[in-house]
């Protein structure tokens, strides 16, 4: 399955873009996701171990699933306030 | 008679935060204490004097993760908890986020505020662009 990646702040300057296309195998997890982004988009490779995962507006786990339906979104170290 | 409001709330705003409007909100007739914590936007970051802060975010996930910060001070012990974090383009001086319980009584209150604002700058995903009077914007990142 593709899916869609938003990117935000540092990651969307980096990518050049504010969202990515991902090829994944189905019943892919997070875990699955950074690594094809990695191989994916290497210009991001260095960033994924710094990044969490959003799915659907919230903080995903390694082993959570992935579906062609969710929302996905690297997220680096926030700094609001 | 009519029904409590929601004791909590939350709000991404793209104007100034009207800091009375919201301070008015919190007081309620049980609360002798209001506790409201404004972060400004500061002149100087890491020696560099910075000019101005663009505040981006991830909108509907900051929302949401904003309400579940309000509403676990309420949860934890607050009457009533609001926040209410400003985005794009800021001046030096200008509120970018507002924090705001009350409660009974003050004693527990400075703490549970604390926690609060650590919430926020752990969770919520909103982003800095510092802009400095000398050299490019930088995106800061927390750890």
């Amino acid at each position: 399955m593709k899916v869609q990646v938003l990117l935000f702040a540092s990651l969307r300057d980096l990518a050049g873009t504010d969202r990515i296309t991902v090829e994944l195998a189905e019943n892919a997890t997070v875990r699955d996701l950074l690594i094809s982004i990695s191989s994916q988009h290497p210009i991001l490779e260095d960033r994924v171990s710094h990044t969490r995962v959003a799915v659907d507006d919230r903080f995903s786990v390694p082993e959570d699933r992935i579906t062609p339906e969710s929302e996905l979104a690297l997220i680096p170290p926030v700094s609001g306030g | 008679m009519t029904a409590d409001p929601v004791p909590y709330f939350a709000q991404l705003v793209k104007t100034a935060i009207d800091i009375s409007e919201h301070t008015a909100w919190l007081a309620s007739p049980d609360c002798g204490a209001v506790l409201v914590f404004c972060g400004n936007v500061r002149q100087s970051n890491r020696d560099r004097i910075v000019t101005r802060i663009d505040y981006q975010a991830y909108e509907s996930m900051a929302l949401s993760q904003l309400t579940a910060v309000v509403q676990s001070l309420v949860t934890e012990g607050a009457t009533r908890a609001l926040a209410v974090h400003r985005l794009g383009m800021l001046e030096v001086g200008e509120t970018s986020v507002l924090l705001g319980i009350s409660l009974p009584h003050r004693k527990d209150g400075f703490q549970l505020l604390e926690r609060g604002m650590e919430q926020i700058k752990k969770l919520v995903p909103i982003w800095k662009h510092e802009h400095y009077r000398d050299g490019n914007p930088a995106w800061v990142e927390g750890s």
